[in-house]
């Protein structure tokens, strides 16, 4: 689904991804884990072209990231607020990214109807524009975005942060709901192990811009990334 | 404290993305200011001697002092549609123990550095002493006008800030504020009552008196309180942010389906226009813009051609020009979603280009009336027009792939001159005198009808070929998409 071959991102001689080489598999939901500072975000920014590496290349199902534009057809991504447009209700804002991503509107009714908890009524019909909502709220729209048209690679950056703690649960569902077919491929970055774990199917590593375990998940995993982080 | 807060600007400008870019802007603007300085000071020494012998009965000084108010009131115009109160992220500051009235004397420092205070200095400081060394007037009471005049200036400074405030809040206010402004003028003209004799009574006072100067001393004291208290006052997080929850009328604006793949950006363009104070603002400017046909119209006679070609070029496009020259920096907030999305960088250009197209055959309709001074008006402004359509629309698209400053839409108020200044200006120049100047070399060889014909062709051609400059652009948005993601990041400074 995604080979990264050999990558490496440099900030002015200082080296904060170095990436040999990384396959993603159609199915996997990937949970990447690390301190601040490890890479998670610098490696899904280059993931969807938005900062240039500095070598080596990402293919997206052997279409070169920064040369294509077909992967963004199967790709969607949350990765912090810029992923937002502010002046437009939630609902606008789901409008406009399903015409962009030409589907009917009527999917994103559907998708309303089946995540409809997930919002918790605070969100919907409420004629407030995005920019008005709390941070958590506003994580819900863009979460909710990323379902639209029907994905197969979905990133995620950070879900969990700052969200309440029953929307936790239920994201944490939607995740389960999303992979059991093993179609969908999900990346998601987390500081919270426990979810992490509980959620992925392979977990990755990362640590000052490398990755220090990759693997796949077992009972062993959260004791493993404990021992691991505990300094 | 003052030195702490300017080692954080001295990084804030040599750290943020675009420091070339500033840098350079600021050597131009630093030319173009010394320029501009050299010319004042060049008519503040030379006044003496024109006046001097333009008038047997008074004196030199006493021509200044009738045309003050009419000097002030312009400078009043100028710094309230030009100045900004110098900006400073003051969010980390306020839970610092640092007193939120010094970091107000520091805002209100800092903006006295501006070229706009250099104006009333240049001017009269050389005229001064030419009074002074002709020996009109005695050193303590020269010294005691230059003080008051330029004590006026300063107060000017400072109270414009507060007008800027109050003004830009209140619709109601403002409009009483012109009327009284415009009676004013009214009185003075019909010599019922003479403000500006007033006005220069009390500076040949003045002269009489040199310490009748601390008036208008006072007066600088007094408008720099009063705006440091109001300032103060408002350097609240929650003035800020202002999130108030409000409901939203919603227009579906579903018949622009038409258009197909460009429905849903030019539908968001809509959005931007209309959900936002700064972008609403360039609107009203939009609107009043197409009144600046009755400035030149009127006295025909005195006008070239070229001048206007300039005012057509002007009213079509000026929505064009305000909103055109900030693409893409307007999505700068969401840019990255932009770019992981699937919109095509030419459907994106072409979106706007074809709301560029709309505003201008809108502007274009709401000029005609301007028949009324005749027919070579309307034509003029006909085929301006269209090359604004053919050839200007790209030209200011191409421009916007120079923008990697942020536009912040949230915090915009409604006189927000952010990020807008005399660089915008430098840019618009080329979109603007190269149509004055291609006129006036056809014109010099045929009619003014073929001249007419032969423009508007540029404008057709420019149009047919609108396929080819939207796919240089969008290679160029290709080349510069990094520089502009990272520079949009980048809250301004």
């Amino acid at each position: 689904m995604i080979d990264i071959i050999d990558i490496s991102k440099t900030y002015n001689g200082q080296t904060v991804l170095q990436i040999p080489t990384l396959q993603i598999h159609q199915g996997d939901c990937i949970g990447l884990v690390g301190n601040n500072g490890a890479g998670k975000t610098t490696l899904f920014s280059i993931l969807l072209d938005l900062i240039p590496v500095t070598t080596g290349s990402v293919l997206h199902q052997g279409l070169p990231a920064s040369e294509s534009d077909e992967w963004k057809s199967w790709t969607t991504a949350f990765l912090d607020e810029s992923f937002l447009i502010g002046y437009l209700t939630p609902e606008e804002f789901l409008y406009f990214i399903a015409e962009v991503r030409q589907v009917k509107h009527n999917q994103v009714d559907f998708l309303l109807e089946r995540y409809q908890d997930f919002f918790q009524g605070e969100v919907l019909n409420r004629g407030t524009y995005i920019r008005d909502l709390s941070k958590g709220n506003q994580k819900k729209v863009g979460i909710i975005s990323t379902l639209i048209g029907d994905p197969q690679v979905i990133i995620w950056d950070e879900p969990f942060a700052n969200l309440d703690p029953s929307t936790q649960i239920r994201l944490k569902q939607i995740i389960k709901d999303l992979t059991t077919k093993g179609e969908k491929t999900m990346l998601i970055s987390s500081h919270d192990l426990s979810h992490t774990v509980d959620v992925s199917s392979r977990i990755i590593a990362l640590e000052r811009g490398t990755i220090v375990k990759d693997m796949a998940k077992s009972d062993e995993t959260l004791p493993e990334l404990e021992q691991f982080f505990t300094v | 404290m003052f030195v702490k807060f300017l080692t954080l600007e001295w990084k804030s400008l040599f750290r943020s993305a675009h420091v070339g870019h500033s840098i350079l802007i600021k050597i131009v603007l630093a030319i173009f200011g010394l320029l501009l300085a050299f010319g004042l000071w060049s008519i503040g020494h030379n006044m003496y001697d024109i006046l001097d012998e333009s008038s047997d009965s008074l004196f030199p000084m006493q021509q200044v002092n009738r045309f003050l108010l009419f000097y002030f009131v312009a400078e009043l115009g100028l710094r309230f549609f030009m100045q900004q109160l110098p900006i400073l992220n003051v969010k980390p500051f306020l839970i610092q123990r640092i007193s939120r009235s010094s970091i107000t004397h520091y805002l209100l420092s800092k903006s006295v550095f501006s070229f706009y205070n250099l104006l009333a200095p240049l001017l009269f400081i050389p005229f001064a002493l030419a009074c002074w060394s002709v020996g009109d007037y005695a050193t303590v009471p020269i010294l005691g006008w230059l003080a008051a005049v330029l004590g006026t200036s300063l107060s000017l400074h400072f109270f414009n800030f507060s007008a800027q405030h109050t003004l830009s809040a209140n619709w109601r206010l403002t409009s009483v504020a012109l009327i009284i402004v415009a009676v004013l003028i009214l009185l003075d003209y019909s010599h019922l009552l003479s403000v500006s004799d007033q006005m220069a009574s009390f500076f040949e006072l003045i002269l009489l008196r040199p310490l009748l100067c601390i008036l208008p001393l006072a007066m600088v004291a007094a408008a720099y309180l009063w705006i440091h208290r109001s300032l103060r006052q408002r350097l609240y997080l929650e003035s800020n942010t202002n999130k108030q929850k409000r409901s939203i009328a919603f227009a579906d604006l579903r018949w622009l389906d038409q258009l197909g793949r460009y429905a849903p950006l030019i539908r968001l363009d809509l959005k931007l226009l209309w959900r936002n104070k700064r972008t609403k603002t360039m609107l009203v400017t939009g609107i009043i813009g197409l009144l600046y046909g009755l400035i030149f119209y009127p006295n025909q006679h005195a006008n070239s051609q070229g001048m206007l070609v300039f005012v057509g070029i002007f009213m079509t496009g000026l929505f064009m020009f305000n909103f055109g020259q900030f693409v893409p920096a307007w999505d700068s907030s969401y840019y990255p979603l932009i770019h992981t999305q699937r919109i095509g960088i030419t459907d994106y250009l072409g979106a706007k280009s074809l709301l560029f197209y709309a505003s201008i055959i809108l502007a274009t309709i709401l000029t005609i009336p301007y028949l009324y001074f005749g027919r070579e008006i309307l034509l003029i402004n006909l085929v301006t027009a269209v090359y604004n359509i053919g050839i200007n629309v790209p030209i200011i698209l191409f421009f916007g792939t120079y923008n990697k400053k942020r536009v912040d839409l949230d915090k915009s108020q409604f006189f927000n001159y952010q990020g807008m200044g005399a660089t915008q200006w430098i840019i618009m120049l080329p979109a603007m005198l190269i149509p004055v100047l291609l006129w006036s070399i056809i014109h010099a060889f045929v009619s003014f009808e073929i001249t007419c014909l032969i423009f508007g062709t540029i404008g057709i051609i420019g149009l047919c070929l609108r396929a080819v400059f939207l796919k240089s652009i969008a290679q160029r948005y290709q080349a510069r998409k990094y520089a502009m993601l990272e520079g949009f990041k980048q809250v301004s400074e």
